[in-house]
């Protein structure tokens, strides 16, 4: 088993697979060697960390990507969008919580859980205008009208069929 | 909306990760949110790389390199000036942009701003260039005529050869004419006037091509080198030899062949080029006429009324072999010895992926396909990675190419595109980059130039507030930064003689 410590001082133990899933983790633990030492992580929440280790629970098992597969950032982006049945479940929270969970995974380097978040909000902006999109995420609108002028008129060929 | 509490936002790394599942129209829209997420998308590599290859406009790395080298370059020179307010794009973006738009917009564009006008009086038009948006015309009428675009204004009148002029060839702002008066003649297109006159040549100067130094791997030793030491000229004559010249740089010495001090003997007819300082090299083992040419590296490839192609060493000026292959970049295996028309091949024309040979049999064939519309023999024709656009008994068609990559098969049949001339007397020459194609035609015994514009959609209501437009277009000074549509050289590399700086070779 393996402790984890988050950010508002909470302990949580898991299973050494379940755990190891995440990259970053699995690199600690073979840094630090056979030891009942707990991994701090600084940067998740309790809340957060829960989901992800429900995440990786679930998954428990399932092959990992090549672990130099994510370092040019992966010329194999995936295009599809589509989202297995118990993942989509999963991932159904609130914005807050979806962006908290894509900046763990980011950090935790998990690429399919990360993959789920990044689909989950491509979904969201799909179809949308941009101010349906600056609404959605509550973004300001930060061009005076003279640089919007020119962003909307240098952006018209991309809605070239 | 709660504005005390605005959340977590969505960080920058994960917006770029999230782009890659949406579609170019959606990539646009997520640009337009802040200034932020368009700082993020313009500049993401990733992004517009992904695009490029999504949408099939990925040629496998070099023409996309050069793009990039000389996008930088001319960014470094605007920096310079001050000029930019907000980010610029990833050049990936840019070049991104120029193909999405060239392949869409020369099939969308239901009719593109087109214009006509008279040029060379009732003469042939021999040679006709697009270049840095300048339409340059050579004729049998001795001149060479420099046009805008967009207005079709005659820019520049290139006058002194005494003879018609029959091979051009353009480098930046340089511009090399050969003529039956037997003299290659070097123009500044920016102040419009002759710099040099190299004689040598006993006959019609037909064919001219400029080489550009870039690194290789020598044959022999295996160095990286780089070839040739400077840009060149290489000329083919009537006179059955082919000449090299160093193509002066601006501000060189200007030579003069006719001038009594650029003679060894007073009035010697041909001039004694082996005073010219810029003249490097005689080739001659073809046993008739010299008709085409085309150059890259060490190597060059001539072809002959004396029914050979010969393959020069340009360095030691050796020949090499007598038959046309087609070798493979990367392999450096040979892949085709090319055979299949019926009569005269006279035109032969390479892109990343095909290679279109026009014959006097009235076809064109490609490498995977024959285009077979046409009637009469094949006047002209030039090809990019989606589209040949060919002249022939009074038509000037445009082939999609798209399919042909897909299908595979074996001489499938290539449609056509559209018609852009029809029922005219003939098709002198035709040249397209970007937006922009030309064409110089006969009709009814007169010359015509005709520019289509596949940037601008004909609308006759708005003509003359287009026309004042057009004019004040005209006035502004070209850039590379006009990164509206900017259109890639046929070649895919970019006039840049700077390559001949010192440098140590790329991969070193």
């Amino acid at each position: 088993m393996v402790t984890l410590v988050t950010s508002d001082n909470e302990k949580f133990t898991a299973d050494k697979e379940v755990a190891e899933r995440s990259v970053l983790i699995k690199n600690m633990l073979e840094d630090v060697g056979e030891s009942d030492q707990p991994i701090p992580l600084p940067n998740v929440s309790s809340s957060v960390l829960k989901k992800v280790l429900e995440y990786c629970e679930h998954h428990r098992g399932e092959p990992l990507p090549a672990a130099d597969a994510d370092t040019t950032q992966d010329d194999t982006r995936k295009r599809t969008t589509d989202i297995s049945e118990w993942d989509q479940k999963f991932i159904t929270v609130d914005q807050e919580m979806l962006f908290e969970i894509i900046l763990a995974a980011n950090y935790l380097d998990i690429k399919s859980l990360l993959d789920v978040g990044c689909k989950t909000v491509a979904n969201m902006i799909k179809g949308k205008t941009p101010e349906e999109i600056r609404k959605l995420f509550n973004i300001v609108n930060d061009f005076t009208p003279e640089e919007e002028a020119q962003i909307k008129k240098e952006n018209e060929w991309a809605e070239d069929r | 909306m709660d504005l005390d509490n605005p959340g977590l936002s969505l960080d920058l790394p994960s917006l770029s990760r999230i782009l890659g599942y949406l579609t170019l129209q959606e990539v646009g829209r997520a640009c337009m949110v802040c200034k932020a997420w368009r700082a993020t998308i313009e500049g993401d590599e990733i992004l517009w790389r992904d695009l490029l290859i999504r949408k099939g406009l990925w040629f496998v790395g070099e023409s996309e390199a050069n793009f990039c080298k000389m996008l930088m370059k001319h960014r470094r020179k605007a920096i310079v000036s001050g000029k930019g307010v907000l980010p610029l794009a990833h050049p990936y973006k840019v070049l991104f942009k120029s193909r999405y738009l060239t392949l869409t917009r020369w099939i969308s564009n239901p009719s593109p701003k087109h214009i006509s006008f008279p040029v060379h009086g009732h003469s042939v038009v021999t040679c006709l260039l697009f270049s840095q948006n300048r339409i340059i015309s050579a004729s049998d009428d001795q001149s060479i005529g420099v046009y805008s675009p967009t207005t079709g204004r005659l820019l520049q009148s290139l006058e002194g050869h005494e003879g018609g002029v029959w091979a051009l060839a353009v480098h930046g702002d340089l511009l090399v004419s050969g003529s039956t008066d037997r003299t290659v003649r070097i123009w500044d297109l920016r102040e419009g006037r002759c710099l040099h006159v190299f004689g040598g040549h006993t006959s019609t100067v037909r064919c001219l091509t400029i080489v550009k130094p870039e690194w290789i791997t020598h044959p022999e030793t295996g160095k990286r080198e780089k070839w040739p030491k400077h840009t060149v000229i290489i000329s083919g004559s009537r006179d059955h030899t082919l000449r090299i010249w160093k193509l002066p740089k601006r501000g060189e010495r200007e030579f003069d062949s006719r001038l009594p001090m650029s003679q060894s003997v007073q009035n010697s007819d041909p001039p004694d080029p082996s005073v010219n300082p810029y003249h490097l090299n005689l080739l001659s083992e073809h046993t008739h006429a010299v008709r085409g040419l085309a150059a890259r590296g060490r190597t060059a490839v001539s072809g002959s009324y004396d029914c050979t192609v010969r393959v020069w060493d340009i360095p030691t000026g050796r020949s090499m072999d007598g038959t046309v292959r087609l070798w493979s970049l990367t392999t450096g295996d040979c892949l085709h010895v090319l055979s299949g028309h019926t009569s005269l091949v006279g035109l032969l024309g390479i892109s990343p992926s095909f290679l279109v040979s026009a014959a006097a049999d009235s076809t064109l064939r490609l490498l995977k396909g024959v285009l077979a519309a046409h009637t009469g023999a094949i006047t002209c024709f030039q090809h990019d990675e989606w589209k040949v656009v060919s002249g022939s008994d009074g038509t000037l068609k445009v082939w999609d190419l798209r399919n042909l990559n897909a299908a595979g098969s074996d001489g499938p049949a290539v449609p056509v595109m559209r018609d852009l001339l029809t029922r005219i007397t003939g098709v002198w020459q035709v040249a397209f980059e970007g937006r922009w194609c030309v064409s110089a035609s006969n009709r009814n015994d007169a010359t015509f130039m005709d520019v289509w514009d596949f940037g601008r959609i004909e609308s006759p209501d708005d003509m003359e507030q287009e026309t004042r437009e057009r004019e004040m277009e005209e006035d502004n000074v070209w850039t590379w930064e006009d990164e509206e549509w900017i259109g890639e050289p046929q070649v895919y590399d970019y006039e840049d003689s700077e390559v001949e700086d010192e440098g140590s070779p790329p991969d070193q």
